[in-house]
């Protein structure tokens, strides 16, 4: 996954937020490491974006 | 009697309890302090001197309500009483008044605490260095051309100055350890949802806590025993039982196992901050502690989701306020916020499954060899104002980076972990280190750092008014 600064402003703009260029540009840099470290996950199929409530609760002593 | 101002939060609440001083006297006292250091630290947003003193006043005329009864506290401006301003430290919310109380004020009210005001803040609590352009920035008590750390700064400066016996802070990504670190104080950020969120302005709602910064590590836990446990206005916040904080501060440690990272905890830390945590680790050891080396995950992937995860939520809540009134942000606020709208909804969703999977393997693998882990808060000694003065530009997002980079992987692990401090750097500004451990263990973060707290005198220690 990378962004560019286009595309950046482009959501943006569908959001109804206006994007000068220079922030788009710099909001493509500030993303581009975590969106590449995202991209390497591979998460089990079975896990939901919810489950980390019960992982806590599972992770503490009893 | 010794001065109030220099007793912790336990012993100014035994002494009102004893009616060796009364609460009227505290917060008069209290009151002054807040008047005297004001321009010189900028840590109050709005000072209520009448409201607290009537409420000392009903104070000293009934039984003790409970563990806070008569003690003056001020919080961060963004914890909701209803009909009082908060203004989250925003430009846009500057007259906003709450139409809730938070559920934390709520129970620090039902303990008998005295609410002395509203504290300074980074604005929406986006920022980790305590600059605020909209109601000045809040300055180290320890010397102030430095940084309180954010975002919360009015916290931090407001106990550390002796001005109030304790304060509620948020930690999204080391908002309670920074300027705990920076102020020389005491600071726990929870287990994610063992405090209610209720009635706290949101930042970033799967990864926002809420607790207090303290004078000493019992104070600490007197006020997270106070506002901890379920709530049926949240519900995110965790039903699981809340242990005797206070008692496990008198706990021995001796057997326990402390890990010492290897691996990114000490990876570009200063000098200075690394000798601080050497020192601390000798001080266990000595205690009886068995010091366990324990190699680290990978933690920038932690660290990945977790700029997702906040900047994605954080988007979401300011998401109609960018659009409408984008110049009533500062400059860095509203760049970091406008970041979030670019992130795909695969990428948030993906970080939170990510975190979902990497928590139960952090748990196991860490905490299967240690009890806590020793780490430092900070990668280098407290900086000045000016230096980490970066607006929206180009430097912004390396220093926030870093600032950040020691604190955010207990944020999205979700793990509790306590700020202590552990001395002074050679400019004699505080230094501290964190202690995390396993979900809901903070009565086990709670027992080394009380022990180490009473070996050391540096909880003691407070600035030159």
């Amino acid at each position: 996954m990378s962004l560019d600064p286009q595309s950046i402003a482009a959501a943006a703009k569908a959001l109804g937020v206006a994007l000068p260029p220079e922030q788009a540009e710099a909001a493509a840099k500030s993303l581009a490491a975590p969106l590449a470290k995202i991209a390497s996950f591979r998460v089990d199929f079975d896990v939901e974006p919810a489950h980390y409530a019960a992982a806590l609760d599972k992770g503490r002593a009893r | 009697m010794s001065d109030p101002a220099s007793w912790t939060l336990v012993e100014a609440a035994d002494a009102v309890a004893a009616k060796k001083i009364s609460s009227v006297e505290l917060t008069q006292a209290a009151i002054a302090r807040a008047k005297a250091w004001q321009p010189k630290i900028n840590a109050f947003i709005a000072l209520g001197e009448e409201e607290a003193l009537a409420t000392a006043k009903r104070a000293d005329a009934m039984p003790s309500k409970g563990k806070l009864h008569g003690v003056p506290l001020a919080h961060k401006d963004m914890y909701y009483r209803k009909g009082r301003v908060a203004s989250c430290g925003s430009a846009i919310r500057r007259d906003w008044k709450a139409e809730t109380t938070a559920t934390a004020l709520a129970r620090l009210d039902e303990a008998g605490a005295i609410d002395l005001g509203t504290l300074n803040m980074a604005e929406f609590a986006f920022g980790p260095t305590g600059h605020n352009y909209h109601h000045g920035h809040c300055r180290n008590p320890w010397n102030p051309a430095h940084m309180t750390g954010g975002s919360s700064s009015g916290s931090g400066a407001s106990v550390a100055a002796r001005i109030v016996y304790g304060a509620l802070g948020s930690d999204t990504g080391g908002s309670i350890r920074m300027p705990s670190f920076c102020n020389g104080l005491v600071g726990i950020k929870p287990t994610w949802g063992r405090v209610s969120k209720a009635g706290a302005m949101p930042l970033s709602w799967s990864m926002d806590t809420v607790g207090p910064l303290t004078r000493s590590v019992a104070d600490a836990a007197r006020i997270l025993g106070v506002i901890a446990g379920a709530d049926p206005e949240d519900t995110t916040s965790a039903s699981v039982p809340v242990d005797d904080y206070e008692a496990a501060c008198g706990k021995p440690i001796a057997g326990m196992r402390l890990g010492l990272p290897q691996g990114y905890f000490d990876q570009n830390v200063d000098g200075q901050v690394a000798a601080s945590i050497e020192a601390a680790a000798k001080i266990f050891e000595k205690l009886g502690v068995k010091l366990v080396p324990v190699k680290m995950p990978d933690l920038d992937a932690i660290n990945a989701a977790g700029t997702m995860i906040t900047g994605a939520e954080a988007a979401s809540a300011h998401r109609a306020w960018l659009a409408d009134m984008p110049e009533k942000y500062s400059a860095q606020v509203r760049a970091r916020l406008s970041t979030g709208l670019a992130i795909p909804a695969v990428a948030y969703l993906d970080a939170l499954r990510n975190r979902a999977a990497a928590i139960p393997g952090f748990v196991a693998d860490v905490f299967g060899q240690c009890d806590a882990l020793l780490c430092p808060v900070s990668d280098r000694t407290v900086p000045t104002i000016a230096e980490t003065d970066v607006g929206g530009g180009p430097a912004m997002g390396p220093l926030l980076a870093a600032l950040t980079r020691l604190c955010r992987p207990f944020n999205v692990l979700g793990l509790p972990s306590l700020s202590v401090p552990c001395g002074f750097d050679k400019a004699g500004l505080p230094l501290g280190f964190q202690l995390a451990g396993r979900p809901f263990a903070e009565a086990t973060l709670f027992a080394l750092g009380g022990a180490y707290e009473r070996e050391t005198p540096w909880s003691r220690m407070a600035p030159q008014a």
